[in-house]
């Protein structure tokens, strides 16, 4: 019995470099072979009420989408930041991306590219989609975009007056939007839009954020003022997988391209990797509860 | 003077901002809503390009004197001046200046592409190594609170992940089981009574949940599980942080705007 004990107490007092290399391995391993382990992803609550909110969007609807994320989250949101894109061209739906943090430019930039690179959709700039410049102010540039938007924005990524683009025609303030969707990884973020802008306007909001936002934005989503949540890498499998279905299942449609080849994102490849390491750290934990009992079982 | 005028300028500018949100008079709301968001995005202009003064000076000094970790302030110096040299002076492709930041070829586009975001992933990715470190030696079951943060912890990390719905009720049940015997545990006296138990209660309960079938209880399915615990416990704690938060700033904006606290001008 004592040999086991002693197993058990070293198993708790392991090198964190054993820890750390075992965590490299578990997620490397499932990165490297996408097909090894394939398991299932069921959707949530959450990311059914933001999928069924995009899908009642009409065509010619307006959404604005903020990009608040930069390198450091890119793989946790751009899944989801494409995911949504991909769905709302689907739809026919008109979007403005609106960087909010410096990065946030190059991150819309390169999820329009994806979407324009998948060629699914036959989407052009100034006539399916406009990219706003990046603005300094956070919260500030939430409020001017609420109140108004010309007074903040007055020439497109490209340096084109938005005076001369049609699409922006009509477009004064949030409340000509019919939603907005925020992708973010801090502050601002979700809340600052929800404070600032769309609960007093009555504009619908949608968020998608990293997973450790998810407990700061809860509680709007439960009272309502959010309206569903891609909760980190496991919300952007799910939508993933959910628009995934939503393409495939699409009958005729002008704004799908059929001929194009519809491909899942690449959140879904990386949930194996995420299920292993987290299983991982659920066993390292539970070995070091035994070993932690067994310990003060001893010295007692 | 000098910090009196700041400071009628921080007062001032404070009462004409809240007086704007409960007093509608078109020329006030539009002062608020319109001049004053632009008047903030030309000042924080401003407090970018000092903060990149601020940066330098810092940099230099550490690098001149010769202080702790110096070393590092040289790379620093070094990414921050080629940046500025690829960003302001060298472009590296046919695209016109301005435009090359964003646009494919460029010099500063490549190392934005192929330096900042890999790295930017780099640093957030090593949280999983730390996280996985510390919950190992830092979750353990010393005391109640512990434990829930434990159980909840655990929850949360199977939940969240797909592999979370392959795990079939019972064995939800069995954790169940042995986490309520982990935190009963040193209530036994007996360390074989405590085992007998422990073999007795998880070959038994399962049959008594399937005989009368509740196996279909949310309880017993973890993804349920920790939706329910981020849609109630964790909503009410975060709200409960919220309103303190709120109540907070409005103790200290008040105290702001009328003169009582003085250190954001450095007092």
């Amino acid at each position: 019995m004592d040999k086991i004990e002693n197993i058990f107490i070293k198993l708790g007092q392991l090198d964190r470099r054993f820890i750390f290399f075992l965590i490299g391995l578990s997620v490397l391993i499932p990165l490297l072979k996408p097909g090894l382990i394939n398991i299932p992803i069921k959707t949530t609550s959450n990311s059914e009420i933001v999928f069924k909110e995009l899908d009642n969007l009409n065509e010619g609807d307006k959404v604005l989408v903020s990009f608040a994320y930069g390198a450091s989250t890119k793989p946790e949101i751009h899944p989801m930041s494409v995911a949504v894109l991909q769905h709302l061209f689907s739809k026919g739906v008109k979007v403005y991306t609106v960087p909010l943090w410096p990065e946030g430019l190059m991150m819309a930039k390169y999820a329009i590219e994806e979407v324009v690179e998948s060629n699914l959709f036959n989407i052009k700039e100034h006539t399916n989609y406009i990219s706003l410049p990046y603005k300094a102010g956070g919260e500030i540039i939430i409020r001017g975009i609420a109140t108004d938007i010309r007074s903040i924005f007055r020439q497109d990524v490209n340096n084109i007056l938005i005076d001369d683009i049609p699409m922006m025609n009509g477009i004064n303030k949030i409340t000509d939007f019919d939603f907005v969707f925020d992708l973010s990884a801090g502050v601002p973020g979700n809340a600052e839009w929800v404070q600032f802008a769309c609960d007093e306007n009555n504009v619908p909001l949608s968020s998608g954020c990293t997973s450790i936002m998810v407990t700061d934005a809860i509680p709007y989503v439960e009272s309502g003022q959010i309206r569903g949540i891609l909760a980190g890498m496991p919300g952007a499998a799910e939508y993933e997988q959910m628009v995934f279905k939503y393409l495939n299942e699409m009958g005729d449609s002008k704004f799908l391209n059929k001929e194009a080849l519809i491909i899942p994102g690449k959140a879904t490849s990386r949930m194996s990797a995420q299920s292993i390491a987290h299983l991982l750290m659920v066993v390292f934990i539970i070995f070091g509860n035994i070993s932690y009992y067994m310990i003060r079982r001893r010295n007692n | 003077m000098k910090r009196q005028i700041a400071y009628f300028l921080v007062v001032f500018i404070g009462f004409l901002t809240l007086l704007g949100h409960f007093i509608n008079y078109s020329p006030l709301n539009n002062f608020i809503d319109n001049d004053a968001t632009q008047w903030f995005d030309i000042i924080s202009g401003f407090a970018a390009f000092l903060g990149v003064i601020n940066l330098l000076q810092l940099h230099l000094n550490k690098v001149t004197n010769k202080r702790a970790n110096w070393e590092y302030s040289i790379v620093t110096l070094a990414g921050f001046t080629l940046m500025i040299i690829f960003g302001f002076i060298y472009n590296g492709s046919e695209v016109a200046m301005g435009p090359h930041l964003k646009e494919k070829g460029s010099a500063f586009y490549w190392m934005f592409e192929n330096i900042y975001l890999p790295l930017g992933a780099t640093m957030f990715a090593l949280l999983a190594f730390f996280v996985a470190s510390a919950s190992y030696r830092a979750f353990k079951i010393r005391n109640f609170e512990a434990t829930l943060l434990l159980i909840s912890g655990i929850f949360l990390m199977i939940g969240r992940v797909p592999i979370g719905q392959l795990i079939p009720w019972w064995m939800a049940l069995e954790i169940y089981i042995c986490l309520i015997f982990a935190i009963i545990a040193n209530r036994f006296k007996e360390r074989k009574v405590m085992l007998y138990s422990l073999v007795i209660a998880m070959t038994t309960i399962p049959f008594l949940i399937s005989f009368f079938n509740l196996s279909h209880l949310a309880i017993f399915k973890i993804p349920d599980l920790q939706e329910w615990i981020m849609a109630v416990p964790a909503t009410a704690g975060s709200r409960a942080i919220m309103i303190g938060i709120a109540l907070g700033t409005i103790a200290q904006s008040y105290r702001i705007i009328t003169g009582r606290e003085r250190s954001i001008l450095g007092d």
